[in-house]
């Protein structure tokens, strides 16, 4: 078994679809006999690289109990994005990882849990939500909300609309701007994300509260969230920051006096709200 | 997989850019191996300059019809330009004077057949047409040619890291030219790329590769000031290498 | 009593001797006249006077820029070797080891780095007493008790006291003891610096400076050329990039020096930059440098070697906030 955290892995794309006009799926199988038991926590990242063109960050958007299977929801945003959305299943990849603090699923359990996310923000929660489907039974209600900017931008459109007829779990989902009519996807409000929120019910004492989205979102957020006095400790939200080493070195992705990258990315609100700029 | 097609090129330039290719003398038959040269006058006869290219390197400045026209052709025909070169980027040498009548200038030079060119300011590339990715350099470095080179058989550019002269300067443990002699170099606003080869030659740096992002020109400004340069000179220097600086900028 | 003083006499022949355990590297004058640490011609070469190096000795364990991993269809990613050839590194400051321990925190504890740990382990560390300047404010921020050495000489007009500070070191004065005689070394003098104690208090109350408006007048002046960091004995952020070959298959992957003061250091892919303003990049490198973060928080990583101050083109000196703040007092 090779040493993952700083030397990377091979692994190889075994599937690729496009999930809207600029993110795609992909599903990873690392190499057998490198890595063993891969496992981790809904939250945490790996740090995927396509060879000769480099490594970036990345949520794993999967349950954590597939072994050596990683899924992978990714924005061609920057060089190596690009040239990973030109790879096809077959291709080699490498994956270090996985890094940081994840979503605190033991502390969760047993209390209601409500997910929101927003635009890609909805790659660590799907790793999220896919654990607590996983173990149903140990978590109270589970209410995912999600907003994107447009019908097309909404990812994983056919598991919502799967999802979206389960009578255990709650699906809202919303869009900015509805351009077009959806076809044949999920049903869905026009309006911004924290809007989902006004008039909804919650047991504040025994409810969890996981974010992922822009930051512009968080601002809002956080205020509509404060507003119903939902406990700053019960608010849990995932950072974007430069991680380049996954490993507390490189000193690029520091928030505060906390490395996004060993001390997060996952931080409960109280933890992070006194750092100018963090949201 | 089939090779990428290219086509290699200049326009109002000294051809130095593309001599930085033909300098690659250890990495040429490779480079000749992976790519399809289909048009590169200055080093291949007979090529084919209608045919469409994956990717076309240009040097040179806009300064006159047919060189607005030859770049107008080659944008229309490749997936990716690339800007070659401190005058394809910038503008570069032959732009010093854009800030003087360009009528006066061809009086003195032309004389009585003045009135019959037909040039116009040279300009660089991204005045009239998308520019997918830039080399700086006059000339620019071999290294950051192969680089792309490199790049581009997986259908990607390079990222050349984003900081001027002087951080390669003072990694290779020159003498800071700036502050110990008091001399005119531009090193903080130049992009670096280049292992600050004209400091640890104890030359100044010229500013050959052009301004680096976020340059604080407004505090080398100052700073040369200070040691007693006037501004007039500091400006001229600043624009033999590129005609438009925002003296006041800082950030 | 055991043998410990060298005199001038002997000094030339005991930089031979030392010349036996590896390559002998101290601080020289370039042909431009610059101080740097290089490898010994010759004694005469040595600059025993040096205040201080233009770039410190973090360059022996964690060089500007170098190859990290290489990457091959058939290998896949392989971690590069790092030469570790026998270095015996004389000449070091005490704020120098201080500055060396900090790296040796970062680099060798929590997630040892292969690359560091290998060059590490093949330098030997000779440190030098000095003469503080006025760039220097050192005081016991790393000085009055050097640390971290193999060996420590501490200079007088006749010659040098040594001190052993690991085994390593003391098979090599033990080797070279015919060079040595033994004398009762002089106490030591405090070195009495003030500003010392006030970075240390503000440090501990986590002070931020944030309403001083000395912030912006850094971020105005500050030209990003990077010296500040390049020249630090502790800064060590890094980036990393890949470079593919040109046969199409093949690549390496690199690591350089980095610099808070950047564009680039807080920006994400896509763009956005969450150090937006070369202010919050001060304000970052400050926090970096007296407060910490992650495992290194609340530690001072200044070690008071004024290579920053002395290096700036315009003159920028973190220690004005502190002195600004005193004075407001």
């Amino acid at each position: 078994m090779t040493d993952m955290t700083t030397i990377p892995a091979m692994a190889t794309i075994t599937e690729v679809h496009p999930l809207s006009g600029d993110t795609s799926f992909f599903r990873l199988g690392l190499k057998e006999g490198e890595a063993q038991g891969f496992t981790f926590t809904p939250g945490q990242f790996v740090q995927l690289s396509v060879p000769a063109a480099g490594e970036f960050p990345i949520s794993l958007a999967g349950s954590p109990g597939h072994g050596r299977e990683l899924e992978l929801c990714v924005r061609k945003a920057g060089h190596v994005t690009a040239v990973l959305h030109n790879l096809r299943p077959g291709d080699p990849v490498a994956v270090r990882g996985p890094f940081g603090t994840g979503f605190p699923v033991e502390r969760m359990r047993g209390n209601d849990v409500i997910l929101l996310a927003g635009g890609l923000g909805i790659a660590p929660l799907r790793s999220l939500f896919h654990y607590f489907l996983e173990h149903r039974e140990e978590y109270g209600a589970i209410t995912l909300m999600y907003g994107a900017r447009e019908p097309s931008a909404i990812l994983f459109r056919d598991e919502l609309a799967e999802l979206a007829c389960r009578r255990d779990i709650r699906l809202m989902l919303t869009v900015d701007f509805l351009t077009e009519e959806p076809a044949g996807g999920p049903v869905c409000r026009v309006g911004l994300l924290p809007g989902l929120l006004m008039g909804i019910k919650l047991r504040l004492d025994q409810t969890y509260a996981a974010v992922c989205g822009p930051p512009a979102l968080y601002r809002c957020l956080i205020t509509e969230l404060l507003g119903l006095d939902f406990p700053e400790n019960r608010i849990f939200l995932s950072l974007e920051r430069r991680m380049k080493c996954g490993i507390g070195l490189c000193c690029h992705c520091a928030v505060g006096d906390f490395f996004c990258c060993t001390d997060g990315p996952v931080f409960s609100y109280d933890r992070i709200k006194e750092i100018p700029g963090v949201i | 997989m089939k090779k990428p097609t290219m086509a290699i090129a200049g326009l109002t330039a000294c051809s130095g850019c593309q001599l930085t290719l033909l300098n690659c003398e250890a990495e040429l038959p490779e480079v000749a191996g992976c790519f399809d040269l289909i048009f590169f006058p200055m080093g291949i006869s007979g090529g084919d300059e209608c045919a469409s290219v994956d990717v076309a390197i240009v040097e040179g400045a806009v300064s006159t019809p047919d060189d607005l026209e030859t770049l107008l052709h080659l944008r229309s025909r490749s997936r990716f330009l690339v800007a070659f070169g401190t005058c394809a980027l910038w503008g570069g040498v032959a732009a010093m004077k854009n800030h003087e009548s360009r009528t006066e200038l061809t009086k003195i030079v032309y004389h009585d057949v003045a009135g019959e060119v037909l040039t116009f300011n040279p300009e660089p590339f991204h005045f009239f047409v998308t520019v997918d990715f830039a080399i700086p350099g006059c000339p620019p470095e071999k290294d950051e040619l192969l680089a792309l080179l490199s790049s581009l058989l997986r259908g990607s550019f390079p990222v050349f890291p984003i900081y001027p002269v002087c951080t390669e300067c003072r990694n290779r443990e020159n003498r800071c030219l700036l502050v110990e002699d008091n001399e005119l170099c531009l090193g903080p606003l130049i992009q670096a790329g280049c292992g600050a080869r004209c400091p640890a030659a104890g030359i100044v740096c010229e500013g050959c590769r052009g301004p680096v992002a976020e340059a604080n020109v407004a505090s080398e400004m100052e700073l040369l000031m200070q040691k007693g340069f006037p501004r007039e000179e500091i400006i001229s220097r600043m624009r033999r290498f590129c005609p438009e600086w925002n003296y006041e900028q800082r950030h | 009593m055991q043998k410990n003083f060298l005199s001038n006499e002997s000094f030339p022949l005991f930089l031979q001797g030392l010349a036996a355990s590896g390559d002998l590297h101290g601080p020289v004058l370039t042909d431009d006249g610059v101080m740097a640490f290089r490898p010994i011609c010759s004694p005469a070469d040595i600059q025993l006077d040096c205040i201080r190096t233009l770039i410190p000795p973090k360059k022996y364990f964690f060089p500007p820029k170098e190859a990290i991993l290489t990457y091959s269809p058939v290998k896949g990613y392989q971690l590069t070797k790092a030469a570790g050839k026998k270095v015996i590194l004389f000449g070091l400051h005490p704020c120098d080891l201080a500055g060396i321990a900090y790296l040796d925190r970062v680099f060798l504890e929590s997630q040892p780095d292969p690359l560091f740990v290998k060059r590490r382990k093949a330098v030997t560390l000779i440190g030098l007493s000095c003469e503080p300047d006025e760039y220097c404010f050192c005081g016991t921020m790393g000085t009055a008790e050097p640390q971290n050495f193999d060996i420590f000489m501490h200079r007088t007009e006749a010659g040098f006291y040594l001190s052993a500070g690991s085994s390593r070191g003391k098979k090599i004065i033990r080797r070279l003891s015919v060079l040595l005689e033994a004398r009762e070394p002089p106490s030591p003098v405090p070195c009495e610096c003030k500003i010392e104690e006030t970075i240390l208090q503000a440090a501990t109350r986590g002070e931020t400076f944030s309403e001083s408006r000395l912030w912006e007048d850094f971020a105005g002046r500050c030209l990003s050329c990077g010296a500040c960091s390049l020249c630090c004995p502790t800064c060590y952020c890094f980036d990393v990039q890949e470079r593919g070959r040109l046969d199409g298959e093949t690549a390496e992957r690199l690591r350089e020096w980095d610099n808070c003061l950047f564009k680039s250091h807080g920006e994400v892919a896509g763009g956005h930059n969450f150090r937006k303003t070369r202010e919050e990049r001060f304000r970052y490198r400050f926090q970096h440098k007296y407060l910490g973060f992650g495992p290194m928080r609340g530690i001072v990583s200044c070690v008071g070697c004024g290579r920053c101050r002395d290096v700036c083109p315009v003159k920028i000196d973190l220690m004005e906030l502190f002195r600004e703040k005193a004075n407001i007092l």
